[in-house]
């Protein structure tokens, strides 16, 4: 039996309280982002933002959970649920990754072009290295959200 | 998720060996008991190692307790 961790009940409430504070606070950063979306400090600010205000969510909500749940150690069964979710975390994760690359060097080919025909770059966001911080941030959000989706549909449906 | 294609007799033992507790039974082979429900239920297969562990505690073999085959059947 492995030891760490303070068992299923835990684990399950640990994940959704992980989907719905990613979830919520990306929404934010990513509104509060979108009303000035070229300036770089203002979207770094928001993000630094976001993930301190969910790492002391997370901490409180967990020291809570940690409380209130019956402490019982990880088994087998919790071993194999975090071991597929985080393959399936690491899937999202790696499409991001490739979705990123094919963004960059779209951004590059476009800024080509466009300087060949003497024209002006067509959208200053879309081309800007705010987009590709964009698209890695949402990569790392949603391979969050679906480790903590599948989490909790293991433990609730079966693995 | 469905129901996997192992089929049990835990509860079926647990009251037969004088209406054994899924706590009980949970930590006797080291598990949780959300673990215990989970194999009752037919939502988890347990490894090798806990499915003997398991018969082991009812005094009987592994064959016993598992039998391969839908759940639906053994309902």
């Amino acid at each position: 039996m492995n030891d760490s961790g303070t068992g299923a009940a835990f684990n399950e409430r640990s994940a959704a309280a992980n989907l719905v504070t990613t979830g919520a606070i990306y929404c934010g950063v990513l509104a509060l982002a979108l009303q000035d979306p070229t300036n770089p400090f203002f979207t770094i600010g928001l993000l630094i933002g976001g993930v301190v205000v969910q790492v002391i969510l997370l901490i409180v909500m967990n020291i809570y959970f940690a409380i209130v749940t019956t402490s019982e150690p990880n088994d087998e069964r919790d071993a194999q649920i975090q071991h597929r979710s985080l393959r399936l975390s690491h899937l999202i994760l790696t499409l991001g990754a490739v979705v990123a690359m094919l963004l960059l060097l779209a951004q590059q080919a476009a800024v080509q072009i466009a300087a060949n025909h003497a024209r002006s770059i067509p959208d200053e966001f879309l081309t800007s290295p705010l987009a590709i911080a964009h698209a890695l941030l949402l990569t790392l959000v949603a391979s969050e959200v679906v480790r903590s989706a599948s989490v909790l549909l293991a433990y609730r449906r079966g693995v | 998720m469905a129901a996997t294609s192992l089929r049990n007799r835990i509860r079926e033992l647990r009251f037969a060996a004088g209406e054994m507790t899924q706590r009980e039974l949970a930590e006797r082979v080291g598990v949780s008991r959300q673990t215990i429900v989970a194999i009752e239920k037919a939502k988890y297969s347990p490894t090798l190692e806990l499915a003997f562990k398991i018969a082991d505690v009812f005094h009987t073999r592994v064959d016993n307790v598992f039998t391969p085959g839908p759940l639906e059947e053994y309902e």
